[in-house]
C-alpha cells in the first residue's frame, strides 16, 4: 500500500451538506487523525490549566495571608461590568458550541455566522475589559511604579460618602483609616541626614511634598507610624492588583488568541479554503474557547465577588 | 551483510548509488529548514544542542580555571557570577532538558512505535525554531552583559535588585519552555495514537515509556515555570508587586513555584536517559529487560513522585519544619523506583551475552555515576544532614552526578547506539571506547573531590575560598580537562564517520526493536509497509531455554530485516 498515492478522503454528512477531511501523510486513517487532534488538544488544555494554576496558587496564598486587603481592594472592581462580561462570554460559548455542531453537519453558512457572533462577543468582552482597565489606570491602581493607593482611596471615598447622619460607610477600611490618620498627624517624624547609616532608608513616592521640599542633604525621611501602616496596606493592595492584572491580562491574551483563530476560520470559510471542509479545526477552537470561558467563570467570582 | 560486501564497500562505496533515504532524498537548504520529517528535525536539534553543550562547557571550563587558586585567576567577582549563571542556564534549559527527548526521542520514537512520523510534524518543526529563538535570546543576554542571578533566578534579587540582563534571560527560558511543551505534547499524542498495530502499551520499548513519563512531566510542570518566570519579568520590568517582600510579597512563593517545575525537571532530564539505558542494556545483553513491567511502572512512579518532593529544595528557606519532614520522607520514596531500575538492569545483564561496545561502556558509566548521584541525594533529603550540606559543593557534586553522570552519559550512550541508524555509518569503535573511559575517569576526578570539599564546608557559587580547599579544587579542575577531552573526542570521530565510516547495515548491534527493521538511514516515511507487532519488547532468545540453566542469549531475527525497504539498491 503506497501511502502517497492513497486517496483518503472521507465524506461525512447527509443531503446537501458534505464535509470532507484530508488525511495527513503520517496517519493511517481519519479516525486516527481525528483522535490524535482531540488527544493533542486536551493535552494542550492540561498545560493551560497548569499555566493558570500557578496564578491561582499565588492568588490563594495571598488571599489567605491578606484576606482583609483583598476584601477592601476588590471594591475597586466594577461588579456590573464584570457580570456583563460574564454574560457576554457565556453567550459566546453557546455560539461556539453550536458552530462545532453545525461544522460536524457541514452547514457552512451557519458555522461562519455563529463564529462571527462568537468573535463579536469576544471583541465586546475585550472592549468592556478596556473600559475597566482604563478606569483602573486612571484611578492609579495599575500596580507599577505609579501605583497610588492613596489617590484611589480618596477618589473612591469621595464617591461613596455616607449621607449626612448615616453611619460610617461600611466600605471604610483599614487602609482608608490609616491614610486619614497619616494625613492628620505630622507626616514626617523627623528628617535624617541622607548619609546617616543608622537611619532607616524608607522613602516612597507616596507624598512628593516630603521628598521634594526636603533639602538635598536630608532626603531620607522616616515615616510616621500611621503612614508606615498605610504603606503596608498599600503594598498588600498592590499585590492584589498585580494578581488581578496578571490573571485577567493573561486571560485577555487568550481571548485575543481566540479572536485570531476564529477570524482565520471565518476567512477560510468565506474564501472557500479547502481546509475549511474539515470540521476538526472548528472543534479545536471550540474546545479552546470553552477553556477560556471556564477560566473566566473562576476569575469572576474570585476577583469581583469576594466576601 | 556478508564480509565480502563489507570489503567491497570500502573500495567502491563512492560509486554505488545509495538507496533513497531521509538524508539524501532532497539536498536543498530549504528542504532542511522547512522539513517536517522528525529525523531531520532531530539532526537539526542535535547540532543546536551540541552548540549549547559546547558553550555551556566553555563556561564550566572558565569556572574550573578560576577556582584553581583561592583568590581567583582572571575574572572579577561580578564576571564569575555571570559565568556560573551562564553555565547553569545554558546547560539546564538548552542542553539537559532537550538533549535526549528532542534529539534521540525525536529520531527513534516514531521508528520504535512503527509510525511514519510524530503526530504533529509541523508542531515539531515549530518546537525546533522556538528552541533556536530561545537559544539566540539566551546567548544575546549572556554575551550582551550577562546575568548574575544563578540559573534559579531567586526573587527578590532577580525581580528587583540585580542589575544584569535578567529579563531577557528569563524570557529565553520562558520561550525554551514552550519548545519542550510542544515536544512533550507531540510525544504524548504519538504514543497514545500512533503505535503500530499489535504494539500494546506493554509491548512498547521502555524508551517509549520513558518518553511518555517525561512528556507528562513536561506538560504538567513547564507551564508553571513559564508563568512563574513571566511574573518575575512583570515584577522586574513593570514594577508590579508579586514576590517582593518590600510590599508584603512572599519570595518563598517563587521558590515553591520554581521548584514545582524544576524538581520534576530533574526527571525530565534523567528519565529519557534511563530509557536509553534500557535499550542498550537489553540489546547488549541480548536479554529481555528483567521485570519489564516493574521498570515501566517505576518510570511512571518517578514521574508521579517527582511532583511531590519539590520542598526538599527549601529545607533551609524558612519552610515549615513539619512540611520539611513530609518532603523529606517523600524524597526518600523516589529512591525506590530508581533502585528498581538499577537492580533490574543489573539483573538483566546477569548471564546475558554482554558485549562491551562503546555505547555499553557509556551505559556502564551511567549505572555507576547515577547510582552515586542517587545515593548522595539521600544525604540531602535527610533534614539534619541537609542543614550542614545545603548550598555547598556537596550539592553541586550530587546534581552533577545525576545530570552529567546520568543525562549526559545517557545521551552519549544513546547517540552512539543509534548513530548507525541515524547516519548509516559506523564510527570508530576504539575511539568510542577511549572517549567513554575518559569521560568516566575525568568525571569522577572532577566531582568526587567536590563531595569532599563540600562536606568540609565550601559553599557553592563562591568565588574565593580558604587556601586549605585548594588541593580539592585543583584535582577537580584537572578532572574537568580530562572530561572535556572525553566530551570533545566524539565530535571528531562521529563527524569522521560520516564520510569514512563503514556502512552500518540495518541492524549493526543485532538488536530487537522496530527501529532496527528499517534501513539505515531510514526512508523519509520510515517504513515502506507499516509493521504489525506480534512479539514482546526485547524478545531475545535464551539458548538452553528448556534445559535447566539459562544459557547465553541471542538475537532472534534473521539478518535480513523484517520490514526493510524493498529497493533493489539496498544491497551494495
Amino acid at each position: 500500500m503506497s501511502l502517497k498515492s492513497m486517496e483518503n478522503v472521507a465524506v461525512v454528512g447527509s443531503g446537501h451538506h458534505m464535509i470532507e477531511q484530508k488525511l495527513s501523510v503520517q496517519f493511517e486513517d481519519l479516525d486516527q487523525q481525528n483522535e490524535s487532534y482531540i488527544v493533542g488538544m486536551w493535552a494542550f488544555l492540561v498545560t493551560e490549566v497548569m499555566f493558570f494554576g500557578a496564578l491561582f496558587l499565588a492568588y490563594t496564598l495571598y488571599r489567605t495571608m491578606y484576606f482583609n486587603t483583598y476584601l477592601e481592594a476588590h471594591h475597586f472592581l466594577d461588579v456590573k461590568l464584570g457580570t456583563l462580561n460574564t454574560l457576554v462570554l457565556l453567550s459566546s460559548s453557546l455560539s461556539a458550541a453550536l458552530s462545532v455542531y453545525y461544522a460536524q453537519h457541514g452547514q457552512r453558512i451557519k458555522v461562519a455566522l455563529l463564529l462571527a457572533f462568537t468573535c463579536i462577543c469576544a471583541f465586546g468582552f475585550m472592549g468592556i475589559k478596556y473600559v475597566e482597565y482604563t478606569s483602573k489606570i486612571n484611578e492609579g491602581l495599575l500596580p507599577d511604579q505609579n501605583f497610588n493607593y492613596a489617590k484611589a482611596l480618596t477618589v473612591f471615598h469621595e464617591h461613596h460618602k455616607p449621607a449626612a447622619g448615616a453611619e460610617e460607610n461600611p466600605r471604610a477600611n483599614v487602609a482608608w483609616e490609616q491614610l486619614q490618620l497619616a494625613r492628620k498627624t505630622n507626616q514626617v517624624s523627623f528628617v535624617a541626614p541622607k548619609d546617616d547609616p543608622n537611619t532607616a532608608f524608607v522613602e516612597s513616592g507616596f507624598d512628593n511634598r516630603v521628598t521634594s521640599a526636603a533639602d538635598a542633604t536630608a532626603r531620607v525621611v522616616v515615616k510616621s507610624a500611621a503612614r508606615e501602616r498605610f504603606d503596608i496596606e498599600a503594598g498588600k493592595a498592590k499585590i492584589f492588583f498585580s494578581i488581578y492584572f496578571c490573571m485577567t491580562g493573561l486571560h485577555g491574551i487568550h481571548v485575543i488568541i481566540g479572536i485570531i483563530c476564529m477570524t482565520t476560520l471565518i476567512l477560510m470559510y468565506l474564501t472557500k479554503h479547502p481546509a475549511a471542509d474539515d470540521y476538526m479545526p472548528i472543534e479545536m477552537v471550540g474546545l479552546y474557547w470553552h477553556f477560556v470561558d471556564i477560566v473566566w467563570i473562576f476569575l469572576f467570582p474570585l476577583m469581583y465577588l469576594i466576601s | 551483510m556478508s564480509t565480502a560486501t563489507l570489503k567491497d564497500m570500502g573500495k567502491s562505496h563512492d560509486k554505488v548509488k545509495e538507496p533513497l533515504n531521509y538524508l539524501n532524498a532532497t539536498n536543498t537548504i530549504k528542504s532542511w529548514l522547512f522539513t517536517v520529517d522528525h529525523k531531520r528535525i532531530a539532526i537539526m536539534y542535535l547540532v543546536a544542542v551540541s552548540v549549547a553543550f559546547l558553550l555551556g562547557g566553555l563556561a564550566a571550563g572558565m569556572i574550573r580555571v578560576e577556582l584553581t587558586v583561592p583568590k581567583g585567576q582572571f575574572l572579577t567577582n561580578d564576571a564569575y557570577n555571570k559565568v556560573f549563571t551562564a553555565h547553569g542556564v545554558i546547560m539546564i534549559f538548552f542542553f539537559l532538558i532537550p538533549a535526549v527527548p528532542a534529539v534521540l526521542g525525536n529520531f527513534v520514537l516514531p521508528l520504535m512505535l512503527g509510525a511514519r512520523d510524530l503526530a504533529f510534524p509541523r508542531l515539531n518543526l515549530l518546537s525546533f525554531y522556538v528552541y533556536s529563538a530561545a537559544l539566540v535570546m539566551g546567548l544575546a543576554a549572556i554575551i550582551g552583559g550577562g546575568v548574575d542571578t544563578g540559573w534559579t533566578f531567586y526573587t527578590p534579587y532577580s525581580s528587583v535588585y540585580s542589575n544584569s540582563n535578567v529579563a531577557l534571560t528569563i524570557m529565553a527560558a520562558f520561550v525554551a519552555g514552550f519548545s519542550s511543551i510542544f515536544t512533550g505534547l507531540n510525544f504524548i499524542v504519538t504514543i497514545h495514537k500512533m503505535r503500530a498495530p499489535g504494539m500494546t502499551w506493554f509491548k512498547m520499548p521502555l524508551f517509549a515509556w520513558a518518553m511518555y513519563a517525561t512528556s507528562v512531566i513536561i506538560i504538567l510542570g513547564t507551564p508553571v515555570l513559564a508563568i512563574t518566570l513571566a511574573l518575575v519579568v512583570v515584577e522586574r520590568t513593570l514594577g508590579f508587586g508579586i514576590f517582593s517582600p518590600e510590599i508584603g510579597g512572599d519570595p518563598v512563593l517563587f521558590q515553591h513555584l520554581f521548584w514545582f517545575y524544576s524538581h520534576p525537571a530533574v526527571y525530565i532530564m534523567v528519565l529519557p536517559a534511563m530509557g536509553v539505558i534500557n535499550e542498550i542494556i537489553a540489546a547488549n545483553s541480548k536479554k529481555r529487560i528483567f521485570g519489564y513491567e516493574f521498570v515501566a511502572f517505576s518510570t511512571m512512579a518517578i514521574a508521579v513522585f517527582g511532583f511531590i518532593v519539590w520542598g526538599h529544595h527549601m529545607f533551609a528557606s524558612s519552610q515549615s519544619m513539619y512540611l520539611g519532614l513530609v518532603f523529606s520522607v517523600l524524597s526518600f520514596l523516589v529512591a525506590v523506583p530508581s533502585a528498581v531500575k538499577i537492580f533490574n538492569w543489573a539483573t538483566t545483564m546477569y548471564k546475558g551475552s554482554v558485549e562491551l561496545t562503546s555505547h555499553m561502556l557509556y551505559a556502564f558509566g551511567f549505572l555507576g555515576l547515577f547510582t552515586i548521584g542517587g545515593l548522595t541525594g539521600l544525604y540531602l533529603s535527610s533534614l539534619a544532614t541537609d542543614i550542614h550540606l545545603t548550598a555547598t559543593y556537596f550539592v553541586v557534586a550530587h546534581f552533577h552526578y545525576v545530570m552529567v553522570g546520568g543525562t549526559a552519559m545517557g545521551f552519549l550512550a544513546g547517540l552512539h547506539f543509534w548513530w548507525p541508524k541515524m547516519t548509516g555509518r559506523m564510527y570508530n569503535e576504539i575511539w568510542g571506547k577511549v572517549s567513554a573511559v575518559l569521560v568516566f575517569l575525568g568525571f569522577n576526578l572532577t566531582f568526587l573531590p567536590q563531595f569532599v570539599v563540600g562536606y568540609l564546608g565550601m559553599p557553592r557559587r563562591y568565588h574565593f575560598y580558604p587556601p586549605e580547599f585548594q588541593l580539592w579544587h585543583v584535582m577537580s579542575t584537572g578532572g574537568a580537562f580530562v572530561l572535556g577531552v572525553g566530551f570533545l573526542l566524539p565530535v571528531f570521530y562521529l563527524l569522521h564517520s560520516l564520510k569514512y565510516g563503514e556502512k552500518a547495515g540495518n541492524n549493526p548491534w543485532r538488536a530487537v526493536g522496530l527501529e532496527w527493521t528499517t534501513m539505515s538511514p531510514p526512508d523519509t516515511h520510515n517504513f515502506h509497509e507499516l509493521p504489525v507487532v506480534t512479539w514482546e519488547a526485547y524478545e531475545y532468545f535464551q539458548e538452553s531455554h528448556h534445559g535447566g540453566d539459562v544459557g547465553p542469549s541471542r538475537f532472534p531475527f534473521d539478518d535480513e530485516a523484517v520490514y526493510t525497504s524493498s529497493d533493489e539498491e539496498v544491497h551494495v
